[in-house]
Formats: C-alpha cells, structure tokens, sequence
C-alpha cells in the first residue's frame, strides 16, 4: 500500500472501527436511545431534520465567518500599529492577554445587552475569542525579518512603507497563516459559545441554540446529529484555512515543502 | 618589471578614506582602533584576519551599516558615516543610482535572498527600491548573464544551490553598475571547488570593469588570487598590521593558483598573520 493511500486509509479504518463498535454494543446491550444513539439512528435524524439542522449551521457559519474576517482586520491593523514602536507594543500588549485569557461566558452576557443587534453581539463575542492568535502571530512574524534582508533595504534606501510591503509583511505570512488556523477553530467555538448565552434569552436560532433545545428536550439523536455538524464545520474550517496557507507558501516557505519519497 | 598597482588604469583618488575609525562596542570591547586606511579607485583590496579581527565591522563601516565611535569615514568626496554619537549613516544617498552619482554594492556572507520572491525579482529588488524602471529589463538580462543564471529568472531561491544562489546574490549587487563592491566573506559557506570558480568570476568581473572591490576573507588563497592589495589584520583590538602589494596580471587562470609565485605570496601572508596574531599573544603575556 503507497504512503499516500495509507495517509487516508489508515484514519478512514480507525472512524468506521468506532463507528461499528458503536453501533454493536449500543444494539448489543439494547441502550436507550435518549442516553446513547446508535450512528444509524443520528444518521437518520440527520437526514429527517435537515432543513431545521441546516438552517441552524447557515446561522453559526455565517457569525462564525464574520468574526474570523473581524479578527483578521482587527488583529492584523492591531499587529501593524505594535511594530512600529515597541513603546507602544509595551503600552498595550497586557490588554490584548487580557481579552484573551478572560472567560467569554463571563463577558457574553455584558456584550449581549450593551449590542443591540442580536447577531453583531454573538459576532463581538466570537471576534474576541478569536483575534489573540492573529495578533500575537502576526506582531512575531513581522519582526521575525531576516537581519540581513534588513540590511540589504537599509543599504538601498528602503522607506517605511517599502521595508514593510517587500519586507515585513512577506516575511510575517508564516506567522500570520499558523495564526489563523488557530483563529479560525477558536471563531467557531466562539460563536458557539455565545450561542448557548444567548440562546438562553431566546434571541438566536444557531447549532448550539438547536443543541440546547434538543438538551432540554431529551432529543438525544438531534443533539448528537447537531454536535457532527458542529465538529464537521471546525474540520472544514481548518481544511480551507490550511489550503490557504499552502497557496500562499507553497513555492518558498519550509513549512509547505513535500517531503521526499 | 616594474610593478604596475593601478593595471592600466588611470589612478584617481582614493575611493573610501577612513581616520581614526574605531568601534567599541557598548560593553567596553573594542572591535577596532584607529583606522586609517583609503582604497585607492580601481583597486581590488581584500581585508585578511582571523575571525574576531573586526574586518566585517571594517566593512559594513564602508557600507554605512554601522557607525564609528571615533574618527571618520568617507566614500568618494561624500562622509557617510561619522563618529559623533545619534548621526545615522546615510549610505543610501550615495547608494542609489540616480544621475552620476557613484554607487556603492554590497554582497553578505550568506545569499540574503527573499525566498518568497523568484531569482528576477531578488535580482531586480535595488531598482524597485530605487524606483528607477528605467531598462529594467535590459539591465536584468545583463545582470543575470554576468553570472549565467539567465535560464534560472523565474527559479525561487530554495530550488538553487549554494553556488547559484550566491550568483543571484551577486548579480542583484551588479544590477546597479556600482563603482565599489563590498564583499564580506561571500564564498566562505561554500565547498573549494565552487568557491575558486567564483573567485574566478569575481576576479573576470573586476577586470573588466572599472570596478572598485573591498573584499574581506580569512583565506590566504584566495586574497593572493583576487586581490591587487592584500591587508592584514590582527584581533583584539582589531588593527591594520600588514599591507602587500599583488602585481599578476588580471584576469588570473588557474595556472596562477599552481605556479610558484603563488606559493610564495601565500608564505609571505601567511607570516605576515603569524606575526600579527604573535604580537597580540605577546602581549597578552606580558599584561597577563
């Protein structure tokens, strides 16, 4: 078997494993299907309530999406103005740890009555979750300039905004890429996360909203066929953001090198 | 015969001429003291010492990428880097190549290249900073043909070797037709055989054009296989302690590299080295 096969066979042989051990012991010992559902049965649910379930992930993808896009204006302009001065990187670097390390739970409710506008709340609360990564990494890579290539510029009169197009923002774009991969899970579990404070007003009709009533209903297998969109959506994320990154780095960066057979 | 040190060439005055430059650094080493040297136009001088002598230091001086503590430094009639403490070296307005200015090149260690961007657009970059899109075409196909990676245009960085992207390294210097060259120990991360190969192109190069090259090294074979002025340097501090006068004719051939007078000029810098780092142990000694 070629590598490359193995690449998708082997976790392909491990997901059906769980599955269909899943399935055995659930049936096996007659489970009930408000604690455990079979995969058959959240397949079914899958399909049965699709338009409802469907309409939920439009919601979350579309918070989800303007929050990663927030993030990465916000958090690439914050980046800009931290590398001109270390003064001012010194002066407000500790705020941007501190929105990164206090709970959004704790802070969703506050955000959620001072936005009117029930979806640029849950975007607000997304963004923050998600915008640290985006500037930490991308303040790293666009001081990580080769000090040579800093030279040879210096050397050729490079102004300000020469240095920093042909110099500082190529060099960052490793940087900034492993960032977003970051940014780009962490958006999603912000949006969810807001969600569920949200939802408890009753103002959202996302996944989390729909994993909540499901909760309270003890509709188990719509909770379960919500939480697979859920994670299937990360997975997707993940996928167009690294897709990106290698489009972006393909011909130069070590990082998207293939290796050799 | 009568040794010729300007080959040919009509001597005019001196290229860069430094006074009393020294540097010491913020922790209280003194990477050089007092410098006077001038490179007269048209010469090729290589800087030869031992690591930690100060001659890179000496150099990027030249360059403008670092400033003297004490004394001055000039290129052509301009100052561009002076002694007294906050003044910026100003070496890109002799650098850029606008009008009859003079300007100045400089080649690193390593290729310094960006990876991110293709062999034509690394060998292009002095013009693009200069704003000067003038020919760029024409003046990209001679840069690269000088150091035969025409085919190579649109190669990135990575997917060239050690030698090659060294070349593209020099054909970005060669890009802007400068008067002086400033080269700090660029073949030094090379294997010999593509090295000599360089210094053979290195040394094409010099003649053919009215070229004025710094060249700085810590091989003995290859100041006396480049060089029309060899000086020889010692470490802490960092001093001129030796100077030789190289009068073979350019362009050189591998013939010069097997022929006595070679061996000859190899031993005579080579006790010129062991004399100076001799001297600077004595008197370590003696202080000690």
């Amino acid at each position: 078997m070629s590598r490359r096969a193995a690449r998708w066979l082997a976790p392909a042989a491990v997901g059906a494993g769980v599955l269909l051990s899943w399935q055995g012991l659930v049936t096996a010992f007659d489970v009930p299907f408000y604690l455990v559902p079979a995969p058959s049965l959240v397949a079914k649910t899958l399909v049965q309530d699709a338009p409802l379930l469907f309409d939920a992930l439009l919601v979350t993808l579309h918070i989800t999406a303007l929050a990663l896009l927030l993030a990465v204006v916000l958090g690439v302009a914050v980046a800009l103005v931290f590398v001109q001065s270390r003064i001012i990187e010194m002066s407000l670097f500790p705020y941007a740890v501190l929105l990164q390390v206090t709970p959004i739970v704790a802070i969703a409710p506050l955000i959620i009555i001072w936005v009117k506008n029930p979806l640029a709340a849950l975007v607000v609360c997304a963004t923050i979750v998600a915008i640290f990564p985006i500037i930490s990494n991308t303040t790293l890579g666009l001081r990580s300039v080769d000090p040579g290539l800093a030279d040879l510029f210096r050397l050729y009169g490079a102004g300000r905004w020469q240095t920093l197009v042909r110099l500082r923002v190529p060099s960052a774009l490793p940087y900034f890429f492993a960032g977003l991969r970051v940014s780009g899970g962490l958006a999603l579990i912000g949006a969810v996360v807001a969600e569920f404070v949200a939802g408890t007003g009753g103002t959202s009709s996302g996944l989390a909203y729909q994993i909540l009533q499901a909760g309270l209903q003890l509709n188990i297998p719509r909770l379960f066929a919500a939480l697979l969109l859920i994670t299937l959506a990360g997975v997707a994320i993940f996928a167009l953001v690294s897709l990106a990154a290698h489009l972006a780095l393909r011909r130069w960066h070590e990082s998207e090198l293939v290796p050799e057979p | 015969m009568t040794p010729d040190p300007s080959h040919g060439r009509s001597p005019r005055g001196p290229v860069v001429e430094m006074r009393g430059a020294s540097k010491t650094y913020p922790n209280g080493v003194r990477a050089l003291d007092a410098i006077d040297l001038q490179v007269r136009d048209g010469d090729f001088t290589t800087l030869l010492g031992p690591s930690g002598c100060g001659k890179s230091t000496l150099l990027r001086m030249m360059g403008g990428l670092t400033s003297p503590t004490a004394g001055n430094v000039a290129l052509w009639p301009m100052r561009v880097a002076h002694g007294e403490r906050g003044q910026r070296p100003h070496a890109a307005r002799v650098i850029r190549s606008d009008g009859d200015s003079p300007t100045l090149a400089f080649v690193f260690q390593h290729p310094t290249l960006m990876p991110w961007a293709s062999v034509e657009r690394n060998v292009r970059l002095p013009l693009d900073l200069a704003r000067n899109q003038d020919d760029v075409p024409a003046k990209l196909e001679a840069a690269l043909s000088l150091v035969a990676l025409r085919d190579f245009a649109r190669v990135y960085p990575r997917e060239l070797s050690g030698g090659m992207q060294m070349r593209v390294s020099i054909a970005r210097a060669l890009i802007t037709e400068p008067r002086l060259l400033l080269m700090d120990e660029p073949f030094g991360a090379l294997d010999e055989i593509t090295r000599n190969r360089l210094d053979r192109d290195i040394s094409e190069l010099w003649a053919r054009r009215s070229l004025t090259v710094v060249f700085v090294t810590h091989s003995i074979y290859e100041a006396v296989f480049l060089s029309t002025r060899v000086l020889v340097m010692s470490a802490r501090p960092g001093r001129i302690t030796g100077e030789l006068e190289i009068t073979e004719p350019h362009p050189r051939t591998d013939a010069f590299r097997t022929s006595e007078r070679f061996a000859r000029l190899c031993q005579r810098l080579s006790a010129m080295l062991a004399d100076a780092s001799g001297d600077s142990v004595e008197t370590h000694a003696r202080r000690g």
